[in-house]
């Protein structure tokens, strides 16, 4: 039961090559390694990239959950309701000569779409996991200093997401175990009415709120004692692995620029 | 009620939100298909739309998709949770505020859950460029009635609660 309380508790390897480098060089690693599918146009293309974000996953030492959870979100999220609609255009092709919806583009096309989304995501995936969060606030807090000339409370709005970070796991440590056993006794009683289950399910959860309004004075010490300009604040280091990191990048573009071209 | 204390009731909400999702799982879906959830998340949006105001709404659904993208280091999730969060969210809050003598907690969660669907149907569409992802929304729309209709039950009945013990009664 407690396993889905877990999936936030998954840490990355703080030792690996792509934990100790600078987040702020990893974020426009990322952003770069992003686009660049999209821009190719050759399949030889992919299938590079492919390899270099496989090797990049290697050295991540991203946990196996981690991936196929993303893997089985994405097949739910978009491979499933693609491949439902795909059935069907070409069911009433079939059927009346005729369909609601076409697809745009050919089989091979939409396969090689598959695979740049799927990119996109495993690499924004894959700098979430190996960058701490205290890291990702504090550059979003640079990133977004100029909106805070235009009275836009961004550190306020950084504090706050912090403090739910640091408040999440008291919280499923306080009420999760109790609340799942609740809600499974209740589940599991098949002898219960629809109605029933929603009034108890109800009060499992009535019970929650209350409990967790009597902690709002410690939240609000949480807030105050979290002041993002001085908790989170991120400034730019440029190790060796940084270095590496950029040049392999650099071998890898001009290596990819050679297969676009031939 | 002062800013910290304001900001310390959304950050309980985000938490309660986040912990009821994750309830979720041990909860049978009456519609078992892929992409189908319960949307438990939801029934403290609704609590929020009742109680607090269309920015600290907005807020806390933002923040809960971000939290929930960052630590499960999904980003995938991200997309969809937020364009169908936002627009639920907005969808529901103008239903409750402007047109709530004509829909209940039930009816505003059910359209809650089709808009959340639909958003997230669009974002499929447009990013795979492919309008054939459509065929799915019917199955969607079905579903999000049957959930829709389970998550507004409990939020009604909860909002009751909350109203009878007077909980958020001075958080606005």
């Amino acid at each position: 039961m407690q396993s889905n309380l877990n999936h936030f508790k998954i840490k990355s390897n703080k030792n690996t090559v792509l934990a100790q480098m600078d987040a702020g060089v990893k974020i426009c690693i990322a952003i770069l390694l992003s686009i660049t599918p999209f821009l190719c146009e050759k399949q030889m293309s992919i299938g590079f990239i492919l390899i270099y974000i496989f090797i990049i996953t290697v050295f991540s030492g991203i946990h196996v959950q981690v991936f196929f959870r993303n893997l089985v979100s994405y097949i739910i999220m978009i491979l499933v309701p693609y491949l439902f609609g795909y059935l069907l255009s070409m069911l009433f092709a079939f059927l009346f000569s005729n369909a609601l919806f076409i697809s745009n583009n050919s089989f091979e096309k939409i396969v090689f779409k598959f695979l740049q989304l799927f990119l996109l995501f495993h690499i924004g995936s894959l700098y979430f996991y190996t960058t701490p969060i205290e890291s990702v606030m504090g550059m979003l807090n640079k990133i977004f200093s100029p909106l805070k000339l235009l009275g836009v409370p961004i550190s306020e709005y950084i504090n706050t997401v912090m403090c739910i970070v640091i408040e999440l796991p008291n919280t499923i440590n306080q009420f999760g175990n109790v609340l799942l056993q609740q809600v499974y006794l209740i589940v599991k009683n098949n002898s219960y009415s629809f109605k029933t289950n929603i009034k108890q399910i109800s009060d499992v959860l009535v019970s929650l709120i209350v409990k967790s309004f009597q902690k709002t004075e410690r939240i609000e010490k949480l807030i105050e004692e979290g002041d993002a300009n001085h908790l989170y604040l991120y400034r730019f280091k440029f190790s060796k692995n940084d270095a590496i990191a950029i040049l392999s990048l650099a071998v890898f573009f001009i290596m990819l620029l050679v297969i676009e071209i031939k | 009620m002062n800013k910290s204390r304001r900001r310390a009731v959304n950050i309980i909400l985000v938490l309660n939100a986040i912990l009821i999702s994750l309830l979720e799982a041990y909860i049978p879906v009456p519609v078992p298909l892929p992409g189908v959830k319960l949307g438990m998340g939801n029934i403290v949006t609704i609590i929020a739309i009742v109680f607090l105001d269309l920015k600290d709404v907005f807020f806390i659904v933002i923040v809960r998709c971000f939290v929930v993208a960052v630590l499960s280091k999904g980003i995938i999730v991200l997309v969809f949770s937020l364009t169908g969060g936002i627009l639920s969210a907005f969808l529901m809050w103008l239903l409750y505020k402007k047109l709530h003598n004509f829909f209940s907690i039930r009816g505003i969660s059910i359209a809650g859950a089709i808009i959340h669907n639909i958003g997230q149907v669009l974002v499929a569409s447009i990013i795979l460029n492919e309008s054939i992802v459509m065929y799915y929304l019917p199955v969607l729309l079905i579903s999000s009635i049957i959930t829709g209709f389970i998550t507004g039950s409990i939020a009604d009945i909860v909002i009751c609660e909350i109203r009878k013990r007077g909980i958020l009664s001075d958080k606005n």
